[in-house]
């Protein structure tokens, strides 16, 4: 029986880190979708709660979107029956309270973007995709 | 006399009176001045206990040449009756007339009394009132200033940490990437050349990282994020195993006793241990001869640390304030040490107390070593078994 293809959905909207990570994942196999605006994962997200589309393994998630804040998708993902199993790490270059507010529902992980290199981003997504 | 004149145009037989303490009558007969009216002064026969006493000294005249001069006993008798009832009466009445004017003089004292009681009180609560509000106003203001200033930081810092950090982060990917040849294999040289641009902009990301901690803390951010069960050993494990290569280097001595088994805290695992990072990198490079002493224990729940050095020690004068300066080193530490910022041991207090933990040090001086002084508490107590 052929094994689930997995997928990750990277939601990031600066086009550097983008081809950073793209770069990355394409010389490790892993199988991804860029989303740069909220609004684009938020239709996405309620499609797979009503199953017309497949759940993402993993999302990367950045805090910073131009149409809305991460915290607001990532609501939308965990605040739901469907979705609620969905792995999501916080990628954010931001690390003050503000912008973390997310009325008690916490991401899997946060990962300082500045603080993290590709090949160390790669094994944690491996890490991930190996226990989904 | 301005006044009496006024008064006396209202005044009359009976009503309320004022007392006049120069009556010329309380003066000189020694009648209690509380008992004349304020007219006294001005004419004898306005006065009206003068009226009534020289009224009854002429009816006492009258009935004394009425005696002598009506014919017949009865009617002697009787004349003499009526004027001493009349006396009598004359006395009463201005007894009475000058116990109500007392008695209204009393009251209306009191109610004057009251009134310029009352306006002062109604003007002190007014003043007191505007005070207040004016106070309130101001403090208001102030506030909304304060909540502008605030956000106004917070801005600046969500800005400076989303300009300075992004470009950070593709700079280190692509160095990062480079390295592990995602775009091929590259010469050797130039792999050289990218491992020192990869080693600088981790460096830069690291001070970014401070500067802008330091910046956090200073605004009364969080800037720790505690989690449960954050095993100590692995960290010191980590730090001694960095710093046992660097004193080797440097060929001085260390000494750890640290206890075995796990010893778990709440923490936030990295920041806690870049802070201890700190205080055990401090004592290496800031001892040039001799060595460190290191002690780890618990105690009364509590993880408790200490870095004994023979290096260059702190002064008394820096001692209290050590772990408040931020961006200002000594010379002898420059000269050990050139490249610090001078922003360690407060990042390092910071991130401790964050911790609900503590950090104190202790010296003799300049140049007589020094002792560093840290607490955790445990969620687990384990006991020291022996020195290695």
């Amino acid at each position: 029986m052929a094994s689930k293809k997995k997928t990750i959905f990277l939601v990031e909207d600066d086009l550097t880190i983008i081809d950073v990570y793209k770069t990355a994942f394409k010389l490790a196999g892993i199988d991804f979708e860029v989303m740069a605006l909220g609004r684009q994962v938020i239709d996405r997200i309620k499609d797979i709660q009503c199953d017309k589309a497949e759940k993402p393994s993993l999302v990367l998630l950045d805090l910073i979107l131009p149409d809305m804040n991460g915290t607001e998708i990532l609501k939308e993902i965990k605040g739901n029956e469907k979705t609620k199993d969905i792995t999501v790490f916080l990628l954010s270059n931001y690390t003050n309270d503000e912008s973390l507010q997310t009325d008690g529902i916490k991401p899997d992980k946060f990962i300082l973007k500045a603080g993290i290199t590709p090949t160390q981003l790669i094994k944690l997504i491996e890490i991930q995709l190996k226990k989904s | 006399m301005e006044q009496t004149a006024e008064l006396q145009k209202s005044i009359k037989v009976g009503d309320v009176g004022y007392v006049n303490k120069n009556c010329w009558l309380a003066k000189n007969l020694g009648y209690p001045p509380t008992k004349h009216c304020q007219y006294c002064q001005l004419k004898f026969t306005d006065c009206l206990f003068f009226r009534y006493s020289a009224i009854s000294l002429f009816l006492v005249f009258v009935i004394f040449i009425s005696a002598i001069l009506i014919e017949g006993t009865v009617s002697k008798l009787l004349i003499v009756s009526v004027f001493t009832l009349i006396i009598i009466y004359g006395y009463y009445f201005d007894k009475s007339t000058e116990s109500i004017i007392e008695a209204n003089f009393a009251e209306r004292k009191a109610k004057e009394a009251l009134e310029e009681l009352n306006e002062n009180l109604q003007q002190k609560v007014d003043e007191q009132t505007k005070d207040i509000k004016q106070a309130y106003e101001v403090e208001k203001k102030a506030k909304e200033q304060l909540e502008a200033i605030d956000s106004v930081k917070n801005q600046f810092l969500m800005t400076v940490q989303h300009h300075l950090r992004t470009p950070l982060t593709s700079m280190m990917g692509y160095a990062d990437l480079l390295l592990a040849g995602n775009f091929g294999k590259i010469p050797k040289k130039i792999k050289e050349v990218v491992k020192k641009f990869e080693t600088s902009t981790t460096s830069l990301i690291k001070m970014v990282n401070e500067f802008l901690d330091v910046t956090q803390f200073q605004l009364g951010k969080e800037v720790v994020c505690l989690g449960d069960n954050v095993n100590l050993c692995p960290v010191f494990k980590d730090i001694f195993r960095d710093i046992e290569l660097e004193a080797k280097r440097k060929g001085i001595y260390i000494k750890i006793e640290k206890p075995e088994g796990d010893c778990t805290i709440k923490a936030d695992e990295a920041k806690l241990k870049a802070a201890l990072t700190n205080i055990f990198d401090n004592a290496v490079k800031y001892t040039n001869k001799g060595g460190i002493t290191i002690k780890l224990g618990v105690v009364d729940g509590m993880v408790k640390v200490e870095i004994k050095d023979t290096g260059i020690g702190i002064s008394k004068e820096r001692l209290p304030k050590l772990f408040d300066i931020t961006f200002e080193r000594t010379e002898e530490a420059k000269k050990t040490f050139a490249t610090g910022r001078g922003i360690g041991l407060y990042l390092s207090s910071q991130v401790i107390k964050a911790h609900n933990g503590k950090i104190w040090a202790e010296s003799e001086g300049e140049g007589k070593g020094s002792t560093f002084h840290i607490e955790l508490p445990v969620e687990q107590r384990t006991k020291v078994v022996a020195v290695r």
